[in-house]
């Protein structure tokens, strides 16, 4: 793989997004090793690939992150799924070396349950959110793609990530917490606060894309990249009133939805990749938080 | 969210309590150290979820009430129990004390306490399988020693308070469990114990002809089983078996560990009038209810706990 004579050639797309900015930021420290050109969304139009046939040419691995989540239900399915065909069409028309893909999928692609049930890679509990149905047929996609041996794949179906850098009031419980505790806000939590899910930290979920790049997948493969750990909303606050010291006032919403659950189980990436979770969610949310003060969000 | 662990420093306990706090799950632990050992939980030592070991017996009420009432668990794991039939025949008193008068005081504060239990059992009270089918829920009990009466008094016990005060109870039943962490002596099971004497080059014991089989379950899948099944609702008021799903005769199990050729006694029974001569598992209730089956084969098991033993082994 990469060497000091020949850097992994990489083509990303979503550079500019959250995760995106992160894991250039990570790529460029090591420019030995990493060789990278980003996806122009001025310049160049996702779904057609003659637009950006420079791009596809002479790369190794293609890291896809580019999505879309809270835009209309046609959007999603349009940016997500028809976006990934194009994308893996275009590959086929102008890459013809097989490249590696690396998809940014979710474990929104599970249900959530009444329970806390720890979802493996087969886990058959799947949710039917259009956000978690566009990121299961892009996974299809890729997959089929794969067996046509078109492209190498990975999917990479993260949990909930948080981090600097993260959007408050956008998709983020933890983001929208922390950004109402630094302006001193009231924290308004939906139910009980009691719903468990599994929050990943952005610097954890970057290093399991660099492992995947290194990665040799049979031809394609899902993994699971997420904590494996319950936290409640509830667990949030409270680590945000004892380890952050700040003085929050919360009030429940109790009328809505019952208690859910949505963990990921991460065994098959830490057996594989070789992944593993650095952050605690005690550290994660200090460095956010530290994070938001500074730039004032 | 989280979970009290009656027997959490015994050897499923100890395992259960892993899984639970690797998942992020708070723990607190009850044991009088009677069978397990305090050694069991040193890995859990940095662990900020783990809130408290509790060095005491679950017979005493007023700690019961005290523990439920200060930490408020989502959810308890009954695992303490007395763990050996040999005991049980000798001295049924000390067993109907432990875990007659143990569980009924669970029981008592999960029903105040709006607890969710999960009972954790044992297989030995079934009767043999005639037709040598796999053993499933519905198959008839015959409990053979105080051990598996009591066992069974406890089952019946919790399933009554699911049915007069609707407590979400969960019965499991586990086959023999076996792996790191379990005793190598008397109270232990046939796998360590075999392993156990191989390392020290002792011959190996068998306690009758040795054409009695057992249906081996790893503790980590054991683990794995009572946890998905306590969390589970769609588990309240079922009894629920776990295993790997097929037997091996402990003659077998003895030349699988040892090699031919490696000295093996058969002794007289010690308890012949409660041998169970055929044990093999029926999972698929657990497999359509939890979408649980058994992740590790007898072969990577046994490997498991020699490693373990040769690096534990005094």
């Amino acid at each position: 793989m990469a060497d000091k004579k020949h850097p992994v050639r990489l083509g990303v797309t979503g550079a500019t997004g959250f995760i995106g900015t992160h894991l250039i930021a990570e790529l460029k420290k090591d420019r030995d090793r990493y060789q990278v050109e980003t996806f122009d969304i001025e310049k160049q139009n996702l779904f057609q690939p003659e637009t950006y046939a420079e791009f596809l040419k002479n790369k190794d691995v293609f890291i896809h992150l580019a999505g879309a989540m809270r835009e209309s239900q046609d959007e999603i399915f349009r940016v997500n799924l028809f976006g990934t065909y194009c994308l893996l069409k275009g590959i086929a028309e102008f890459n013809g070396s097989r490249p590696k893909v690396i998809l940014s999928s979710s474990t929104q692609v599970y249900s959530t349950t009444e329970n806390p049930l720890w979802h493996d890679e087969e886990s058959q509990d799947i949710g039917l959110t259009p956000y978690g149905l566009s990121k299961l047929y892009a996974e299809e996609t890729l997959k089929q793609f794969c067996l046509n041996g078109i492209t190498r794949g990975l999917a990479l179906r993260f949990s909930n990530i948080y981090g600097p850098g993260g959007r408050p009031f956008y998709n983020s419980a933890v983001q929208t917490f922390l950004c109402q505790s630094a302006r001193k806000q009231k924290i308004l939590v939906n139910g009980t606060g009691d719903q468990g899910r599994d929050f990943l930290y952005i610097k954890d979920a970057v290093n399991a894309i660099l492992l995947a790049v290194d990665y040799e997948p049979d031809p394609f493969e899902l993994f699971n990249v997420c904590s494996g750990k319950l936290t409640t909303l509830n667990d949030i606050l409270n680590s945000i009133k004892s380890n952050l010291g700040c003085d929050i006032e919360v009030e429940y919403n109790l009328c809505n939805e019952g208690l859910n659950f949505l963990i990921g189980d991460p065994k098959k990436a830490k057996n594989r990749l070789n992944f593993e979770v650095r952050t605690s969610i005690e550290e994660g949310l200090k460095a956010t938080f530290d994070w938001m003060r500074e730039t004032k969000i | 969210m989280k979970a009290l662990v009656t027997g959490g420093a015994g050897f499923i306990g100890r395992w259960v309590v892993k899984k639970l706090l690797d998942r992020g799950i708070d723990c607190i632990i009850i044991d009088d150290l009677s069978s397990g050992f305090e050694s069991n939980l040193e890995e859990f030592k940095e662990y900020s979820n783990l809130l408290k070991l509790e060095k005491e017996s679950i017979c005493s009420k007023p700690l019961i009430e005290e523990i439920f009432s200060k930490f408020k668990p989502d959810i308890c794991f009954h695992l303490a129990a007395r763990i050996n039939v040999q005991q049980s025949i000798d001295n049924p008193y000390d067993v109907f004390n432990s875990d007659i008068i143990g569980t009924f005081n669970i029981l008592e504060a999960c029903k105040k306490h709006e607890t969710k239990l999960a009972l954790v059992s044992t297989c030995m009270m079934y009767a043999e399988s005639k037709d040598g089918r796999p053993i499933n829920e519905e198959s008839e009990t015959m409990p053979r020693s105080p051990y598996a009466g009591m066992k069974l008094a406890c089952e019946n016990l919790a399933i009554s308070y699911f049915h007069a005060y609707k407590l979400p109870v969960t019965v499991l039943r586990p086959f023999n469990t076996y792996g790191p962490f379990q005793r190598t002596d008397g109270e232990g099971g046939v796998v360590t114990i075999f392993l156990r004497n191989i390392l020290k080059n002792e011959p190996l014991k068998i306690y009758g002809n040795g054409n009695q089989t057992r249906d081996l379950l790893f503790v980590e899948d054991c683990a794995d089983f009572i946890i998905r099944a306590g969390l589970s609702n769609r588990t309240h008021g079922e009894v629920i078996n776990a295993g790997l799903g097929q037997d091996i005769s402990i003659n077998d199990l003895a030349s699988l560990i040892a090699g031919k050729g490696y000295d093996v006694l058969h002794v007289p029974h010690i308890h012949p009038q409660s041998e169970i001569m055929k044990l093999v598992c029926d999972n698929s209730k657990a497999k359509r209810l939890l979408g649980w089956g058994p992740e590790t084969s007898l072969r990577e098991g046994i490997d498991k706990t020699r490693e373990w033993l040769i690096r534990n082994i005094q």
